[in-house]
C-alpha cells in the first residue's frame, strides 16, 4: 500500500468513527467542497456540517478503487447511510429512520501540504434503498 | 513505466479517441476491459466499447479535453471535459435525446485501473452537465 493510500485510509477511518479531531487535520483552512449535498467553504463549515450530519445519520464510506499522489486523489467511494431519524429535506432526497441508502461516488481531492484544499464529488451510481 | 510515460500514453489514447482511431484506442485495453461511462452504460470487452462509441460518433462530433490527469502505480485519475455536437437527430442518445445541432457539455471524473500497462477498468462519473439546444 502506498504512503498516500495509507494516509487517505486514515481519513476514511476517522470519518467513519467519527473522529472529528483527526478529520480536521485533513482539512485546509479554506477547503472547498462541491457535490450533490451542496457547496461548503472553510474548515469550520465542514466540521459544523459533519457534526450535524453524524448526529442524524450513520454514514460510512468504503474505498472501492483509488488513484493518488500527494497532489491529487481520485477515489471510487461507496457510501452507506442509515438515518437515526427522518430527514425529509436531506439534499440528495428524503431519508427515513432505519432505512439503508447506498450510493457510489467518484471523489476528487486536491491536496496542498497534506491537507484537502478542494473536494469534488461526481455520482457514479444513483442512490438505492437496500 | 514512469508516471510521465503512463500519462503520455494516456494523452495519446484520448487523442486517438477524439479522432475516432479505434485501433489505436483498443490497443490500450486489456482483452477483458470493463468501461462504465458517465451515463451509466457498462461495456465489457474491446468490441463492445468500439460498437458503442462508433454509434456515438455516428450521431455526434465528440471532443474530450483533459483538464488534468495524474497517475500512480495502479492507475490514472482524470478530470475530463467533453462536448458532443449532434450531427443528426439522435432520439436514443445515451445521455438523453438530441436534435441535430444540440450540444451537450459534460465535466466528468474518470478512474482508470491498469493491468500490465493497459487499461483494464474504467469508471466515469459526471459532475457537471450542460445542454445547449440548437433552437433555444
Amino acid at each position: 500500500m502506498s504512503e498516500v493510500r495509507a494516509w487517505f485510509d486514515r481519513y476514511i477511518q476517522a470519518f467513519n468513527q467519527p473522529d472529528f479531531d483527526t478529520m480536521i487535520e485533513y482539512y485546509a483552512p479554506n477547503m472547498l467542497f462541491e457535490g450533490r449535498t451542496g457547496r461548503r467553504e472553510g474548515r469550520p463549515a465542514f466540521i459544523d456540517y459533519y457534526r450535524m450530519l453524524k448526529s442524524r445519520v450513520d454514514e460510512k464510506m468504503e474505498v472501492l478503487s483509488f488513484v493518488g499522489t500527494w497532489d491529487r486523489i481520485l477515489a471510487e467511494v461507496r457510501v452507506n447511510i442509515r438515518p437515526y431519524e427522518d430527514w425529509p429535506d436531506f439534499p440528495t432526497g428524503p431519508l427515513q429512520a432505519g432505512e439503508h441508502i447506498q450510493s457510489v461516488n467518484l471523489m476528487y481531492y486536491d491536496i496542498v501540504d497534506r491537507q484537502f484544499a478542494r473536494v469534488r464529488a461526481a455520482p457514479f451510481s444513483g442512490r438505492k434503498r437496500l | 513505466m514512469s508516471s510521465e510515460d503512463v500519462l503520455g500514453r494516456f494523452r495519446a489514447y484520448i487523442e486517438a479517441f477524439n479522432r475516432g482511431d479505434f485501433e489505436a484506442v483498443t490497443a490500450n485495453y486489456t482483452d477483458d476491459v470493463e468501461l462504465v461511462n458517465g451515463a451509466g452504460t457498462r461495456l465489457v470487452g474491446k468490441a463492445a466499447i468500439v460498437d458503442f462509441y462508433r454509434k456515438v460518433r455516428a450521431d455526434t462530433d465528440r471532443t474530450i479535453e483533459i483538464v488534468e490527469c495524474f497517475a500512480d502505480e495502479e492507475g490514472i485519475g482524470a478530470d475530463l471535459k467533453s462536448e458532443f455536437v449532434a450531427t443528426r437527430d439522435a432520439p436514443d442518445f445515451p445521455s438523453g435525446p438530441m436534435a441535430k445541432g444540440d450540444r451537450l457539455r459534460i465535466n466528468s471524473f474518470a478512474i482508470y485501473s491498469l493491468r500490465g500497462g493497459k487499461l483494464a477498468r474504467i469508471k466515469a462519473g459526471v459532475h457537471k452537465r450542460e445542454w445547449l439546444r440548437a433552437e433555444s
